[in-house]
C-alpha cells in the first residue's frame, strides 16, 4: 500500500486528518465504514540548523587523552 | 529498519551540513536512532564552546532519536571494555567505549566518521559511504 501524509488538524480534544481522494476511491470507503490505519509523525530535516559550528574533533570528545 | 546509535561527530557534521549531511539525514530519518546521555554532553558542549545556541541541536537529537540514559550497569560495562581496548590502543577512549557499549547493548550499529571505530563490524564509517 502507498505511504499516505496528511496535516493533523485540531477537533475538539483530538486531531484529524482527512483521506486522500485517491485512497477513498482505490479503497472504495464509504462515510460510516469502518477503517484501518496507522499513524506515525514524520521526521522533520534539521539539516544545517547550526552551519556556523566546526566540525567535532578528538579534542572535544569526554575524557580526552 | 535498523538500530543505529549516532555519535556526537555525526549530530555535528548534520547539524553544520557537512559533505556527509545528506547520508546521516538518510540513515536518521529511515531506521530507529539512537543517542547517548554522553554524546548529547559532548555535542551540547562543542556547540556552546563555539559560542551558539545548543536549542537546534538538542530539538533534531529529540526528533530524531532516542535519548539513552548512562546508567549504572552501563558504566561498568564501559569501564571493563574501556580496560580491555587500553591494551590493545593506548589512546581509545572512555567516552569511545561507552558508546560501543551502548550500541551493544542495543543491538544496534554506530554511525559515525570516528577511525576508533573502524575494526568494529558494527561500525557505518561515513566516509565509506561517501
Amino acid at each position: 500500500m502507498e505511504l499516505n501524509k496528511g496535516t493533523a488538524r485540531k477537533l475538539g480534544g483530538s486531531l484529524v486528518v482527512a483521506i486522500p481522494s485517491g485512497v477513498v476511491r482505490q479503497e472504495s470507503i464509504h462515510p460510516g465504514d469502518q477503517i484501518t490505519f496507522t499513524v506515525k509523525k514524520q521526521k522533520k530535516s534539521f539539516r544545517g540548523v547550526l552551519k556556523g559550528i566546526s566540525d567535532f574533533k578528538e579534542e572535544d570528545k569526554f575524557f580526552h587523552d | 529498519m535498523t538500530n543505529i546509535v549516532v555519535d556526537a561527530y555525526t549530530w555535528i557534521h548534520y547539524c553544520r551540513d557537512g559533505k556527509y549531511a545528506e547520508i546521516i539525514e538518510t540513515y536518521l530519518l529511515k531506521n530507529t536512532c539512537f543517542t547517548s546521555s554522553i554524546t548529547v554532553a559532548e555535542s551540547v558542549s562543542k556547540v556552546l564552546r563555539e559560542g551558539e545556541s545548543p536549542r537546534p541541536l538538542i530539538e533534531a537529537i529529540h526528533a530524531l532519536s532516542q535519548a539513552v540514559p548512562f546508567d549504572e550497569a552501563l558504566a561498568e560495562e564501559t569501564g571493563r571494555f574501556h580496560t580491555s581496548m587500553r591494551k590493545k590502543r593506548k589512546h581509545f577512549g572512555l567516552a569511545d567505549a561507552a558508546l560501543y557499549c551502548t550500541a551493544k547493548g542495543l543491538k544496534a550499529r554506530i554511525l559515525t566518521n570516528d577511525h576508533h571505530f573502524a575494526e568494529f563490524k558494527e561500525t557505518i564509517l561515513l566516509e565509506k559511504e561517501k
